[in-house]
C-alpha cells in the first residue's frame, strides 16, 4: 500500500479509484424518478473512504502529527504482557473496532432516513473524513505519546484542571443520557412484542450459564462457551416465535413501555451490581462476537441482494416538519446522525486500551483513522436497510401515534397524504410477515432497521417464516448490545459517581465498599431510569425528546476532544496544520450551540424544550389536559421534564464554552512560548527497547 | 513467528498458512472481550521475571476479566 502509492502505475490506480467514486456518487446523486440500487451508494462509499484514509488520513499521520515510527510506544516501554502488551495491528484494529461499533451507527441513520437517502450519507461521508476519523486518530496519538492516559486527564494536563471537572461532568451527562436513549430504543422495540421480549429475556439465563461454564465448568474458554450461548441464542429465537403463537405463554411476555422501563432499571441495578463473571461479562462476549458477526453477514448480504433504495433521495421533510424527530436540516441532520460521522464517544475509547497495545506509532493511522471508516461503513449499511423499506413502511414504523392513529387504515391514509402511497394492506401484510401485530409506531430505529435487514436476509435465505426469524434475529441482536451498554454503563457511571461523592467524603469512593458500591449504582441507575421513564410517557414518543438530547451530547463531546487536539497542536508547535482539527472544532461547535439554543428557545413545542414546557404549564393552569397526560399532575410532570430538558441542554452548551475558553487560553499561552509546551512522556528510541 | 524459515510448498504450506490465520482470529476474538494472547504473556513473563512463576491461564483469565470491568471502562454507544 505505501509504495503503491507513489509509482506511476499505483498513481493510475488511485486516479481510476477516484473516477470509480465519483461516477457512483453522481449516480447516487442525480438520479430522480427511479429506485436507485444501493450498490451504487456502496461503492461510492467504499472508494470515497478508501481515498480519504489513503490521502487524507496519510497526510495528517505524516505531516501535521509527525507520527514516528521510530518512537517506543507505551506497549513497548511499559510492556507487562497484560495492560501494555505490543499486539499485531490488525489483531488491535478488531479490537478497536469492537469497542467503537455500538447501537448508535445503527439507530442514528435509520433515524436519518425521514430526509431521504442523500443527506445523510453526505454526512456521514464527509464527517467521517473530516471530523470522526481525525478526532479519533489524534486522540489515539495523543494518549500514546502520554503513557496512554485517558480523555479527562489530559485535558486536566493541557487545558487546566477546571477544564478537566467540566469534561468529567460533561463525559457523565452523556453516560446517563446515553444508557437512557439506547434503553428506550429497546423497550420501543419489545414493547408488546412477546417474541422480542422472551428471547431477549432469554439471553439472561443463557449468559448466566455461560458466565457458570467459564468460571467452574471450563475456567477461561471463551470461544467455547461463546458458541455454545450462540447456539441457545438462536433456539430462543425459535422457541419465542411458539411463545408468541400461545396464547397463554404470549400474555406472560408481553409488556407494555411502562412495565418493560421498570424491568430495564431493575436489569441494569441487578447486572451491573452483581459480580461481573456471573451475567455482565458473558454477555459481554456474546454480544461482542454476534455484533461482529451480523455487521459482516449484512454486509455480504447487501452485496449479494443489491436492493433498491425505495425512499426518495431527497424527501420534502428537510424543512424541520418530519414525523420521526423535529428540526430543519441544519443543525438536526449532523446531531441525529452523531455515530457514524463523528462520535465524542470514541475519543474515551482511542484513550482507553488501544494506545496502550500500539505496537509502532505507524499503526496510528489504520486503528484510529481506519477503525472510524469502518464505523462509517457500518452506518452506511444502516442507511441502506433503512431506505431500501417502502416509505409508507418506514413512515409507519417511526411516526408517532399522534400522527398515525391507532389503525392501519388511518395511518395508510395519514402516510399517504405526505406523497407516501401505501396500503393498510401493505402495512398488515408486513406485520403478519414478521410474526409481530402491528408496524404501526415502533418508533426507537431498531424495529425498522430489523425488518429493513430481515427483507435483505430472507432474499439470501429464504422461505415459510424464515422473514419472522430474521427480524427476531435482528432485534435480538440490538438488544444484546444495547443491554450489554446499559448494564456495563452503569458500572462506568457508578465508578464516576464514586469519584465525584468521593470528593465530599472519603469512604464512599472505596469501589469494594458495599455501601458505596450501591449508593452510587442507585444513582447512576435512577438517573438514566429518570429519563427512560420520561422517554417512555412523553408526548412526542420519547425518541424525538431524548435522541437529539443523545445526539447533542455525543458532539459536544467529540467538539471537547476536539478543542485538545487543536490546542496540544499548537502547543506542539505545529500551528500551520492547526486547521486540520480547528474545522471540524468549527462546525462541531456550531452544530451544538445552534441544536442547543433551538432545543430551548425554538417557539415550536416539537423543537423547543420551554416552549413544550409552558405549552403543557399553561394548559395545566387553565385546568385543560393534553394527550397523552390524563390527570392535571401528568400535565405538571411532563412540564417539568420539558424544564429539566432544557437544563440538561444548557449544561452541554455551557461545558463547550468553558472547554472552548480554556483551550484558546492554552492556545495563546503556548503562542507566547518559543518552544514547545505539550506535556508528552520524553523520546525513547523504540529500537533500545527490548520486547 | 518465523517468517525467514523456507516455507514447503504444497498442501502442508496451505495448511499452515490456514493455522495461522485461524491462530490470528481466536487472538482477536479473544482480545476484543478484553482478553490479550497468553502465550505473549508467558513468553514476556518467562523472560522478564524468570525467577516467579507465571500465573496459571485460569488466573490469567481471571485477571484480565477484573480489569476490563474493575475500573470506569468506557464502551460506546
Amino acid at each position: 500500500m505505501t509504495t503503491m502509492g507513489n509509482t506511476l502505475l499505483g498513481k493510475l490506480g488511485w486516479v481510476a479509484l477516484a473516477l470509480v467514486g465519483a461516477a457512483c456518487l453522481g449516480v447516487v446523486a442525480l438520479s430522480r424518478g427511479e429506485p436507485v440500487n444501493a450498490i451504487w451508494l456502496v461503492a461510492a462509499a467504499m472508494a470515497i473512504l478508501v481515498i480519504g484514509y489513503r490521502f487524507y488520513g496519510r497526510f495528517i499521520a505524516d505531516h501535521a502529527l509527525g507520527i514516528d515510527p521510530s518512537r517506543a510506544t507505551p506497549a513497548l516501554r511499559r510492556n507487562d504482557g497484560l495492560d501494555f502488551v505490543p499486539t499485531n495491528r490488525w489483531v488491535l484494529y478488531g479490537h478497536h473496532f469492537a469497542a467503537i461499533a455500538g447501537a448508535g451507527p445503527l439507530v442514528g441513520p435509520v433515524l436519518a432516513a425521514q430526509m431521504g437517502y442523500l443527506p445523510g450519507t453526505l454526512w456521514i461521508l464527509a464527517g467521517v473524513i473530516f471530523a470522526g476519523a481525525v478526532q479519533d486518530m489524534i486522540i489515539l496519538f495523543l494518549s500514546t505519546r502520554r503513557d496512554g492516559r485517558s480523555l479527562g486527564d489530559m485535558i486536566r494536563a493541557e487545558l487546566g484542571n477546571t477544564a478537566g471537572t467540566m469534561a468529567m461532568l460533561g463525559i457523565l451527562a452523556i453516560m446517563i443520557i446515553l444508557l437512557a436513549v439506547l434503553a428506550l430504543v429497546v423497550v420501543k422495540a419489545l414493547a408488546e412484542s412477546p417474541w422480542g421480549t422472551f428471547t431477549v429475556a432469554a439471553t439472561i439465563p443463557i449468559a448466566i450459564f455461560m458466565g457458570v461454564y467459564m468460571r467452574w465448568l471450563r475456567p477461561g474458554r471463551i470461544l467455547e462457551a461463546s458458541l455454545i450461548g450462540l447456539v441457545l441464542l438462536l433456539a430462543s429465537i425459535w422457541a419465542g416465535g411458539h411463545v408468541a403463537a400461545d396464547p397463554e405463554w404470549a400474555k406472560a411476555f408481553t409488556f407494555n413501555g411502562r412495565e418493560l422501563a421498570w424491568l430495564m432499571i431493575a436489569y441494569g441495578f441487578v447486572a451491573s451490581v452483581l459480580p461481573v463473571w456471573f451475567l455482565l461479562a458473558p454477555r459481554d462476549y456474546l454480544s461482542t462476537f454476534l455484533k461482529i458477526g451480523t455487521i459482516l453477514i449484512l454486509a455480504l448480504a447487501i452485496f449479494v441482494v443489491r436492493p433498491d433504495l425505495q425512499m426518495p433521495a431527497v424527501t420534502r421533510f428537510i424543512d424541520g416538519s418530519g414525523p420521526v424527530w423535529s428540526g430543519s436540516l441544519f443543525p438536526f441532520l449532523f446531531i441525529t446522525i452523531a455515530c457514524g460521522a463523528v462520535s465524542g464517544f470514541h475519543a474515551l475509547i482511542s484513550s482507553g486500551t488501544t494506545p496502550k497495545m500500539l505496537a509502532t506509532e505507524a499503526d496510528i493511522r489504520l486503528i484510529g483513522y481506519g477503525g472510524m471508516l469502518m464505523e462509517a461503513f457500518v452506518a452506511i449499511m444502516a442507511l441502506v436497510a433503512a431506505t431500501a423499506l417502502q416509505p409508507g413502511v418506514y413512515f409507519a414504523m417511526n411516526s408517532p401515534t399522534a400522527v398515525l392513529g391507532g389503525t392501519v387504515e388511518s395511518a395508510a391514509q395519514a402516510i399517504s397524504q405526505w406523497g407516501f402511497v401505501i396500503t393498510p394492506e401493505v402495512l398488515s401484510q408486513t406485520a403478519k410477515e414478521i410474526g409481530e401485530n402491528t408496524i404501526l409506531s415502533r418508533t426507537g430505529g431498531a424495529p425498522t432497521l430489523a425488518v429493513g435487514m430481515a427483507q435483505i436476509l430472507h432474499n439470501v435465505i429464504s422461505g415459510e417464516g424464515m422473514m419472522a426469524f430474521w427480524y427476531h434475529y435482528a432485534i435480538l441482536f440490538e438488544a444484546l448490545f444495547i443491554l450489554t451498554t446499559v448494564d456495563a454503563g452503569t458500572r462506568v457511571g457508578r465508578f464516576m459517581i464514586q469519584d465525584l461523592l468521593g470528593t465530599v467524603h472519603g469512604p464512599l469512593r472505596h469501589t469494594e465498599s458495599w455501601g458505596g458500591n450501591l449508593i452510587a449504582t442507585a444513582l447512576c441507575v435512577a438517573g438514566w431510569g429518570w429519563f427512560l421513564y420520561q422517554g417512555v410517557v412523553d408526548p412526542l414518543g420519547g425518541i424525538n425528546t431524548l435522541w437529539p438530547l443523545f445526539g447533542i451530547a455525543n458532539q459536544m463531546l467529540a467538539a471537547l476532544a476536539l478543542i485538545l487536539a487543536c490546542a496540544v497542536l499548537i502547543k506542539m508547535k505545529r500551528d500551520r496544520y492547526v486547521w486540520i482539527a480547528a474545522l471540524p472544532t468549527a462546525w462541531l461547535v456550531l452544530c451544538t450551540l445552534t441544536a442547543s439554543w433551538q432545543k430551548l428557545f425554538h417557539e415550536n413545542p416539537k423543537i423547543g424544550f420551554i416552549a413544550n414546557a409552558r405549552r403543557f404549564a399553561d394548559a395545566a393552569a387553565r385546568n385543560e389536559i393534553l394527550a397523552p397526560a390524563k390527570t392535571v399532575a401528568d400535565m405538571q410532570r411532563v412540564a417539568f421534564n420539558n424544564y429539566l430538558d432544557a437544563a440538561l441542554c444548557g449544561l452541554f452548551a455551557i461545558v463547550v464554552l468553558v472547554t472552548l475558553f480554556f483551550g484558546i487560553r492554552a492556545a495563546l499561552a503556548a503562542r507566547r512560548s518559543s518552544s514547545p509546551t505539550a506535556l508528552e512522556t520524553p523520546y525513547v528510541a523504540a529500537a533500545s527497547v527490548g520486547t | 513467528m518465523n517468517e525467514a524459515a523456507p516455507t514447503p510448498a504444497g498442501p502442508s504450506a496451505l495448511r499452515a498458512a490456514l493455522r495461522s490465520v485461524w491462530r490470528q482470529l481466536c487472538e482477536t476474538a479473544r482480545l476484543a472481550v478484553g482478553v490479550p494472547d497468553y502465550g505473549t504473556y508467558l513468553e514476556h513473563h518467562r523472560r522478564n521475571h524468570p525467577d516467579m512463576p507465571p500465573l496459571s491461564y485460569e488466573a490469567f483469565f481471571a485477571d484480565r476479566l477484573a480489569a476490563r470491568y474493575g475500573r470506569g471502562r468506557s464502551r460506546c454507544c
